[in-house]
């Protein structure tokens, strides 16, 4: 299987942030180039701090997808 | 809804009353009851019949007025009352964003009610201080990890990442100066020690590379016996490579010597414990270094080693020893070098031993001839003055005899000197051999075998006719003798050519073609010690009276003289074989001719010779024998005198007797000077030395005559009239 098809799933709903980006940078070492990430929140703030995480830590943040209410799948390249 | 009493309604109406008291209060009132419909205003007016004040005033129309100010009043709360429930709505919800961190909050009073307005500005101010709060918490979390991924990058291996510094967030930006500043005090830490390491790693390439050159093989072990080290001089020698024997430990370095594992010379620098048992032939320290030799007998890849060997401890700068070496020195070569080297001193000794002996030998021999000369010249002269009747006859003929004996003796010790007169000619070895066999065959006794081996070739060498006659006859009683109980002696010819280290060829034999003759016996065999000794002159292990110990001196005296080569081996109690080389010749040479021995008085004469002899006794000798036979006779005590004579003589001398070695001129010179006058005289030179007569005069010219001392009286007057008879 590609790499590029290996998708792990991070599920942050429940976590205030900024914890779901500290959980994805603890996460982040584990990820070989190319691997995916699939990360799930609910916090208000979840879309601004994946998206600032993603472009300050230079990730490709492929898509989010908002689920109602504060719920959104956000998709990480590393 | 209010029923009774002091119900909050009735209040309100209580305190609208006094408010509406006014009929510029009561306007408005009544204004907004208009249109009510009645059930409403019946409504209102129910609820304040048991107020106080309709009861007190008893007004109707002011109950209306009140009626419908309190229509107004209930319309008014209606309306208020919808506008203060959403605005705790919107309050409510406004806490609620707050509460899930909402940073996005913003409360808005929709009704706009007095109640909550103040509310507004206070949570708005929470919201702000919450954004804020989410905000620089959220660049926190994002700037430490950024700077997690920072760490993790430098923690890899990446020293060229740098940690962002633009953080609004004071302490993230500083930890992000910290993070480039530490990692460049790390980078500059690395910096050195890649430098350092490289420079190790150089210095280290450069001892290898100073090992490697080394000629002696040498290896290298750590503190943990494992070989760090194995140079090509090593490979060479063992043919092991060095990646099967690097990083290896437990004695792994003695296999390719021993062919297991176990201690080592390296192994002996702190302790010497077991090192005996290992059979080092030689073990000595130099301070912290140990020096060794060992031998490895043969085995399936190499032949007998002796190996040197040095080992010493290698230190670091703190004198903590961190390992060994050991270098290796294969000396086989050397030592079969000094094995041949102490044989050749050993042979050379031996040589000048017998050369020392033989010139004694040869001194002695040379000066009896001069006085045996004079014996067996005058006692020739008594013995041809007597009557055949005389009773002195016999005594001077024993005297003769005597001296005879004498004078054999000391040819016998010139020979062995190498300073007997040799007549040299071509000799085929074969036919001088055959001619022997029935004499020798005849000396041999009953239990005696004797066999000769002649080769199919022609075996021709210059040489002594006589002398090699008595090479091959004294080899024969020596071996017949050395099979007192019988035997088989064996005479062998040969032809030999050698060319090259032959390993065949004799020692110290030069390259070429040769004629061999072994004679070789199966009797008792020499006694190594005594094989060295066998050629002294008046060496025997005959008993008293058997051998004159010269026999072998002899062999060994001639050959040598012929430019030839002996070899012996024997074993006890099987026999000795003795091998004899001569130079080989394609054809025949020049033959020195030999003056035919007639009965002197025969050869009487009376031509003038001059006589130049230096030893009185032999020149007086001489004269007077030649007188005695009708010579006339000129003496001269030295080679200058003989040429004066000769000038003065005018022409009158017909010979020249001449000795070789003569004070002033040699004989050589004598004969050159009067050859410039008179060349056409002959001449016989005389001599005690065969090398005499070749250093100082060359080959000698076929017409002239040379004769060995001491002279017998036939053979020289014999030689003189041979030699004025072939002028």
């Amino acid at each position: 299987m590609p790499t590029s098809q290996i998708r792990r799933v991070l599920d942050a709903t429940g976590l205030k942030c900024p914890q779901p980006v500290l959980k994805l940078s603890v996460i982040s070492p584990d990820m070989k180039p190319g691997e995916l990430l699939e990360i799930i929140g609910d916090c208000p703030t979840f879309e601004k701090d994946i998206t600032a995480w993603c472009l300050r830590l230079k990730k490709t943040l492929l898509s989010m997808r908002d689920d109602g209410g504060y719920r959104k799948h956000a998709l990480i390249r590393f | 809804m209010v029923e009774n009493g002091m119900s909050p309604s009735k209040c309100i109406i209580s305190d609208q009353y006094s408010a509406y008291s006014t009929p510029e209060l009561l306007r408005p009132l009544q204004a907004r009851c208009a249109g009510r419909p009645p059930t409403e205003l019946l409504k209102l007016y129910s609820l304040c019949l048991d107020c106080d004040l309709l009861h007190r005033h008893g007004d109707r129309a002011l109950f209306a007025q009140i009626a419908s100010r309190l229509a107004d009043c209930h319309a008014e709360t209606v309306n208020r009352r919808s506008s203060v429930k959403a605005d705790c709505e919107a309050v409510q919800q406004m806490l609620e964003l707050i509460s899930i961190g909402d940073p996005d909050a913003r409360l808005v009073l929709p009704g706009d009610s007095e109640e909550f307005r103040p509310l507004v500005p206070l949570l708005n101010q929470v919201a702000d201080f919450m954004k804020d709060l989410i905000e620089e918490s959220h660049e926190t979390a994002i700037g430490l990890c950024e700077h997690y991924e920072t760490l993790l990058l430098l923690a890899g291996g990446d020293l060229g990442v740098r940690a962002s510094i633009n953080s609004p967030v004071e302490l993230i930006a500083k930890l992000g100066e910290l993070i480039n500043s530490q990692s460049n005090t790390f980078l500059d830490v690395i910096k050195r020690q890649l430098t350092q390491e490289h420079e190790l790693q150089s210095l280290n390439q450069q001892l290898q590379s100073i090992i490697d050159f080394l000629p002696d093989a040498t290896f290298v072990i750590d503190a943990e016996q494992r070989v760090i080290a194995w140079n090509k001089a090593l490979e060479e020698m063992t043919g092991y490579a060095k990646e099967t024997v690097l990083n290896k430990g437990d004695y792994a370095y003695s296999i390719p010597f021993y062919g297991s594992r176990r201690p080592a010379l390296i192994n002996f620098i702190d302790n010497e414990e077991g090192l005996s048992k290992l059979n080092y032939k030689y073990f000595k320290r130099q301070g912290n270094s140990i020096i060794a030799e060992s031998f490895i007998p043969a085995g399936s890849k190499f032949e007998d080693r002796h190996l040197w060997i040095a080992a010493s401890p290698l230190y670091d700068l703190d004198g903590k020893k961190i390992g060994a070496i050991e270098s290796i020195r294969d000396i086989s070569d050397y030592k079969r070098i000094e094995h041949e080297k102490e044989l050749l001193r050993e042979q050379l000794c031996h040589a000048q031993k017998l050369d020392s002996i033989g010139q004694l030998a040869g001194g002695i021999a040379h000066e009896f001839n001069n006085i045996l000369a004079a014996i067996l010249g005058y006692a020739s002269l008594i013995e041809t003055r007597l009557d055949g009747g005389s009773p002195h006859l016999p005594a001077v003929r024993r005297i003769i005899s005597s001296a005879e004996k004498a004078a054999s003796l000391t040819s016998g010790m010139l020979a062995f000197s190498r300073k007997q007169n040799m007549s040299v000619k071509t000799v085929d070895l074969n036919l001088l051999i055959a001619d022997m066999m029935e004499m020798l065959c005849r000396l041999a006794g009953e239990d005696i075998s004797v066999e000769f081996n002649p080769s199919s070739q022609d075996l021709l060498l210059q040489a002594d006719h006589g002398q090699l006659q008595q090479v091959v006859l004294n080899l024969y009683n020596n071996a017949r003798d050395a099979m007192p109980n019988g035997g088989l002696l064996t005479i062998s010819t040969g032809a030999e050519t050698f060319a090259g280290q032959d390993p065949e060829a004799p020692p110290g034999i030069p390259d070429g073609s040769y004629v061999k003759l072994t004679v070789s016996d199966t009797g008792s065999g020499i006694e190594p010690e005594l094989v060295e000794r066998i050629f002294d002159p008046f060496f025997t292990t005959k008993e008293v009276g058997k051998g004159t110990g010269l026999g072998l001196s002899i062999v060994f005296g001639i050959v040598q003289q012929h430019k030839g080569h002996v070899k012996v081996i024997s074993k006890p109690g099987e026999g000795t074989v003795f091998s004899i080389w001569f130079p080989k010749v394609a054809s025949s040479r020049g033959k020195v001719a030999e003056p035919a021995i007639c009965p002197w008085r025969q050869n009487r004469g009376s031509e003038t010779i001059l006589v130049g002899e230096d030893s009185d006794d032999v020149r007086e000798m001489i004269v007077e024998l030649l007188r005695d036979v009708g010579y006339h006779i000129f003496e001269a005590r030295d080679g200058g005198e003989a040429v004066t004579i000769v000038k003065q003589s005018g022409g009158m001398i017909d010979l020249l007797l001449l000795d070789v070695i003569m004070p002033r001129m040699n004989g050589q010179e004598v004969l050159a000077a009067i050859h410039q006058i008179y060349p056409q005289i002959p001449c016989i030179f005389l001599s005690g030395y065969s090398d005499d007569l070749l250093q100082q005069m060359g080959e000698l010219p076929g017409e002239f005559v040379h004769l060995s001392k001491p002279i017998l009286p036939g053979k020289l007057v014999a030689a003189v009239r041979s030699a004025l008879d072939g002028r």
